[in-house]
């Protein structure tokens, strides 16, 4: 059995604690959807794609804002083992709400009253922090569509393991026992829109990984910013 | 495997690969996995010199060694082979290795193979401060990383590694002079790293012949283990089955797995217990099939028509080398064939005789050792048996515990090692040969000499010794520690949930109560008279965990060792003397921090309520126990200090009249204490433990104490908080002590703990009152210990503690010396918000943890008290011979077993076999003329020093009334360190 981090200090693929993963992304990738984006954050990899706004069904309608509409879902085939279904499991399900719940106090949602705006995520391989880095892909897609929001959201996840932060968590680091917390920052500040615990963490060491937490979030939110500016030249002004 | 593009720059990531690998589920699925790894460029190398690492982290090589080893002329650093760690862990702890790099590669080899070669590893690189060893991080380093895909095999793989490793560190350490050498297990694998340009690769062996340094001679011996053994086609055993094999077994339940177990009387018997209902499967002779006391094994049954019985007869090695000539011993040891055939042969005899004669009496089940699941040995202490032969190289070396087999070993220093004390280890049981194979360790001192003698104790009841290291003396309080009287209340200003408080309770007549000469006192008590009416009682205790926090080095220590071990001559202290015997001990007139219980009682002892607060107190006075007894007699004195004594007393006498109506036990054991005489450390005679009212005054106030506070910390955390529970023995159990109280006319009861008690207090003989102690000691005997447990792991009900006849118990009292009482003790504060709780204590996983440890630390503890007492009733009857009363415990078939009350020596003396002897195991008599010796009668024995053996001196037992013929040799049971003693 190997351990998170060794008797050295280094994890098992060579990074330290506090070092994430490479990160990937492309925006753009299906011409059919107003935005969507790839993003791969190591050997994590997430397709995802966003629709409208466009009018929402009326049952579904706000009068004052418009309704984020997400669907997370992962690939039979992107795990160890081959899944059953792609939808639907609690955790999916979870995961959906929390995606939602983020975007909402991301997206300026008042500007689009009566509308719907669709976001689609497809894990397309599971190497671990996949609602972190569903977030990340969102926020790129959304980008492509050019939906206005605050500002870029950048995620990350964060384990505790030996006293000891641990970020970007690959799946064999995510065990049932490590506390994990998944938190999401709007742009480059410390304004947290998502925040996710699985298993347990003392409450002492909460500050700990909190601030371990947004400052990795401000690194994924280097590399989104780069991967957005490189698109920019590309693409269609509006006005 | 592929090169990837890496977007993401970081400090020293300058790679990125995704490897695959397959592997196996549980369910027999073959999975893929892809996986990253990164490498790396700001590895350091290790080594002091070397100017480019330096930046990157600690180095820690450098020590010069242009001139210790003929071979090599210039300074170098060695990296062992994975083989070389797993076979020779043990000659790297010598000086003589100055320069050890050990690579990932082989580190993580060693770590998966062999746990014991792991441990030493990790133990010499990062739990010694030596800076002899470092790790190099090659798996992660982007120039010797080796693929996995261009290798065929693991091992290739790992040479491979190791080779791009050596040529690296050659180029890279090439301007300051230094080499890396590697030494291989086998030639064969240094003649391939030669093939393949790198010069520098010498097996092992070579390297330590040519170190220039005489203890080379020692490491050599540590080597020797057998190259190949002699293939004779004499297999003495079975052969093992594979691990799969045995594992199909079990889930067919043809075999068992359980624990291997030598019985302490008999080295040819064993027993391994097969399930939950604790009932054994009996194992003798050969087919013990290598297995070593510990030992995890699968058994298979034998057929009925091979059941045995044990044979009730007391086989020790010493009483048959007795018989044995030192000739024979040489043939034991250098012509195999016969000895495996002397060896097979006499199993054979014994074993087929006896199974007949057993069929009809009552044959038990009786089983085979068909593999082992997990080898548990260690390192053993012991001595090298004399050898007739000058000069050989093989000699069998006797461990100083009974149950362990002699080992064989190759030495070239017998006579040098023949007065000492050794370490050696088991390397394998090969089936040719009798004996165990293994290897000499390192010597621990001579032969008799005290020190050696306490060190073998304490090495082999695994008790931490060493001092405490100099992160541990950095967290102590100053020695002129004041307390802070910043948030100290009055008495009349508490209120229950005051957080970070303490209350002033020195005006109160607190006082301690303890043996003479104890330094670390942590309890201390106070009664006095309310305006009510009422009585208040105070419990208090040191407040140690003011001064051990949560994550210090102190408190990892203290973790480690668990308790303090009280051995006659020395004191093995949990926490260092500042804490444990000046600034948490309550020495009177100082004031001191304290944890207090206090409980509101009526006259009749019964509790109004309880409150837990942490206090100032001032103690009044350290009084003993004898002292304590003369104020309480004394009806002159009238002060407060005394009435508040007396009222104490009182009360401790209604509360223990309760317990023992609820049907607490009052048991006995045979432990005695010795007097020592400090300046020579001996011992001068033996402390009479005369029983006054003091001593239960204060054990009855202290167990009060235990149940409230875990009644309240269970209350506040049911799942984790640390209990400490007595199982209820089974009934099977105490089948023993039954059939001796019925040899004698008395009936137990084991219905419930009250009947019971009630029942051992029924059976008392006006003419020989040892018998109900003794009675009171088997019974002991038949019970389990108690354990700590962390809560919510059993059902409830099993939270009972037995003996004391209470639904749930705690230790609080004694935080200077145990690290439960620590524990609980962080619970209450947190529990009543004196306090923040260490994360780790709850979580109920860690408090399991803990507790295991904290068993096996205590019952080691125990062990090598008694151990510690035994070595002094060698040291006092030098030169002393001794008539004294003696109770027969046991009748064997081939000799009685004999306790000594005074002395606590139980011992066996052998009855030579003649024709007017008849000895009855059955039923418990030795019948000889017109004499006739029950179980349980007194007798009158000789005691003294045999000392005809010079290395193994021991007690010896006279029968001298009544006397019978043939009672002659006899030998010290009453440890299970039978040799040497």
């Amino acid at each position: 059995m190997m351990s998170i981090i060794s008797e050295h200090g280094y994890r098992i693929d060579g990074r330290l604690p506090h070092q994430i993963r490479n990160i990937n992304c492309r925006l753009g990738v299906y011409p059919q959807a107003e935005g969507s984006s790839y993003i791969e954050q190591g050997n994590t990899k997430i397709l995802c794609a966003v629709y409208g706004p466009h009018e929402a069904k009326r049952s579904k309608q706000l009068q004052d804002r418009c309704v984020i509409n997400c669907q997370y879902s992962v690939a039979t085939f992107s795990g160890l083992e081959r899944k059953n279904r792609p939808r639907g499991d609690r955790k999916a399900n979870e995961f959906t709400r929390l995606l939602e719940k983020t975007f909402e106090s991301a997206i300026m949602i008042n500007a689009f009253p009566g509308s719907q705006i669709d976001i689609f995520c497809e894990v397309v391989q599971n190497d671990g922090s996949l609602l972190a880095a569903c977030v990340n892909a969102a926020t790129l897609a959304l980008c492509d569509a050019g939906i206005p929001m605050k500002a870029l959201v950048s995620a990350s996840a964060c384990g505790f393991v030996d006293s000891k932060c641990l970020v970007d968590l690959s799946n064999r680091e995510e065990t049932d026992l490590t506390p994990r917390m998944t938190v999401a920052t709007l742009g480059n500040t410390s304004q947290i829109v998502l925040i996710e615990l699985e298993n347990r963490l003392h409450s002492n060491h909460l500050p700990q990984v909190l601030a371990q937490s947004t400052k990795t979030c401000a690194d994924v939110f280097e590399c989104l910013h780069a991967a957005v500016r490189a698109h920019l030249p590309g693409s269609v002004a509006i006005f | 495997m592929a090169t990837l593009e890496l977007n993401v720059k970081q400090s020293g990531i300058v790679n990125r690969i995704i490897t695959k690998t397959y592997f196996k589920t549980r369910a027999g699925k073959i999975n893929k996995r892809a996986a990253e790894r990164y490498l790396r460029d700001d590895l350091p190398c290790g080594l002091k010199a070397c100017d480019e690492c330096r930046k990157y982290g600690k180095e820690r090589l450098g020590a010069k060694n242009s001139d210790i080893n003929s071979l090599i002329p210039s300074n170098h650093v060695v990296i062992a082979d994975a083989s070389v760690w797993i076979r020779f862990y043990d000659i790297f702890e010598s000086e003589l290795f100055g320069n050890v790099l050990i690579t990932q590669g082989i580190w993580e080899y060693v770590k998966a193979k062999s746990i014991s070669a792991y441990k030493k590893m990790n133990g010499l690189t990062y739990e010694t401060p030596s800076d002899r060893f470092s790790v190099f991080m090659t798996e992660f380093h982007h120039e010797i990383y080796v693929p996995p895909e261009e290798c065929v095999s693991e091992s290739e793989r790992q040479e491979k590694c190791l080779l791009s490793a050596g040529n690296y560190l050659l180029k890279h350490w090439k301007r300051t002079g230094w080499i890396p050498v590697i030494l291989c297990g086998e030639e064969g694998e240094r003649d391939r790293f030669r093939q393949k340009g790198f010069e520098q690769a010498y097996t092992v062996k070579e390297y330590v012949n040519d170190l220039k340094d005489a203890k080379r001679q020692e490491l050599l011996d540590k080597m020797a283990a057998y190259d190949s053994s002699s293939t004779t086609d004499k297999l003495i055993y079975e052969e093992h089955l594979s691990h799969d094999q045995i594992m199909q077994g079990i889930a067919t339940g043809k075999f068992r797995r359980g624990t291997f177990s030598v019985s302490r009387e008999n080295y040819r018997e064993a027993n391994v217990i097969v399930d939950e209902d604790l009932n054994t499967w009996f194992i003798t002779g050969i087919h013990f099939n290598r297995a070593v006391h510990g030992d995890i094994v699968a058994v298979e049954l034998l057929p009925r028509t091979e059941w045995t019985a044990p044979e009730k007869m007391i086989r020790l090695r010493d009483v048959e080398e007795l018989t044995t000539t030192a000739d024979a011993i040489v043939d034991e040891l250098n012509e195999d064939d016969e000895d495996s055939e002397t060896a097979t042969n006499a199993d054979v005899d014994e074993g087929e005789p006896k199974a007949k004669k057993m069929k009809k009496s009552i044959a038990i089940p009786t089983a085979k050792v068909v593999g082992i699941i997990k080898r548990n040995w260690r390192p053993y202490c012991g001595i090298l048996m004399p050898s007739a032969l000058k000069g050989a190289r093989r000699h069998l070396f006797c461990p100083t515990e009974r149950v362990i087999p002699r080992i064989r070993i190759e030495t070239e220093q017998a006579e040098i090692l023949a007065h000492q004390r050794i370490v050696v280890c088991i390397d394998r049981c090969p089936r040719d040969s009798k004996y165990p194979l293994g290897h000499y360790v390192k010597t621990i001192g001579a032969l008799g000499d005290r020190d050696t003698e306490n060190e073998v104790l304490l090495l082999e009841h695994d008790v931490p010794h060493a001092p405490f290291s100099d992160a541990v003396i950095d967290c102590l309080p100053p020695e002129d520690w004041k307390p802070d009287m910043s948030n100290v209340i009055k008495q009349d200003q508490w209120k229950p949930k005051m957080t970070g408080v303490r209350v002033d309770l020195r005006e109160l007549n607190i006082c301690s109560v303890d043996p003479l000469g104890c330094t670390d006192i942590d309890d201390a008590l106070h009664c006095r008279e309310t305006e009510d009416g009422y009585l208040e009682c105070g419990v208090h205790i040191a407040d140690v965990t003011h001064f051990v926090r949560p994550g210090m080095a102190m408190d990892d220590e203290a973790v480690m060792r668990s308790t303090t071990v009280y051995l006659c001559d020395r004191r093995i202290d949990m926490l260092p003397a500042r804490l444990s015997s000046n600034l948490c001990s309550l020495r009177g007139n100082e004031e001191r921090y304290a944890f207090s219980v206090v409980w509101k009682m009526t006259r009749e002892a019964e509790i109004i309520d309880t409150r837990f607060h942490k206090s100032l107190i001032c103690s009044k006075a350290a009084l003993t126990y004898e002292r304590a007894q003369e104020i309480i007699d004394d009806q002159g004195m009238i002060d407060e200090l005394a009435q508040s004594l007396r009222r104490l007393n009182d009360m401790s006498k209604l509360l223990k009249h309760k317990r023992t109506a609820n049907g607490a036990l009052t048991l006995a054991s045979s432990e005695i204490r010795f007097e020592m005489d400090w300046e020579t450390k001996t011992p001068k005679g033996v402390q009479n433990k005369a029983h006054i009212d003091t001593h239960s005054m204060v054990e009855e106030f202290m167990l009060l104490a235990n149940i409230s506070v875990a009644e309240k910390i269970l209350s506040e955390y049911p799942d984790c908080a640390l209990l400490r529970r007595h199982p209820i023995p089974a009934p099977v159990s105490y089948k023993p002590v039954i059939e001796a109280a019925k040899k004698r006319g008395y009936e137990l009861s084991i219905e419930s703990g009250k009947a019971l008690a009630d029942s051992l207090d029924r059976a008392t003989d006006k003419g020989n009152p040892m018998v109900n102690r003794l009675l009171r000691m088997l019974t002991t005997r038949c019970m389990t210990q108690a354990l700590y447990f962390s809560a919510g792991t059993i059902p409830v009900e099993n939270y009972m503690h037995f003996g004391l006849a209470t639904p749930i118990y705690t230790h609080f009292t004694s935080p200077i010396r145990r690290y439960a009482d620590v524990v609980v003790h962080r619970l209450l504060a947190a529990s009543i918000g004196a306090d923040e709780i260490p994360s780790g204590l709850l979580n109920q996983n860690n408090v399991k943890k803990l507790s295991v440890n904290m068993n096996y630390r205590h019952k080691q503890a125990q062990y090598a008290g008694r151990a510690s007492v035994q070595l002094n009733v060698l040291t006092f009857f030098k030169g002393r011979v001794e008539k004294v009363e003696g109770f027969i415990m046991g009748v064997r078939s081939n000799g009685i077993q004999i306790f000594v009350p005074t002395y606590g020596v139980e011992s066996v003396i052998v009855i030579k076999p003649s024709p007017d002897t008849v000895i009855d195991a059955e039923n418990g008599f030795v019948k000889a003329g017109k004499t006739t010796i029950n179980e349980l009668d007194r007798v009158t024995v000789q005691i003294r020093l045999d000392e005809t053996n010079v290395q193994r001196p021991r007690i010896r037992l006279d029968l001298i009334e009544p006397y019978i013929e043939g009672l002659s040799v006899d030998f010290d049971l009453s440890t299970e360190q039978g040799i040497g003693k």
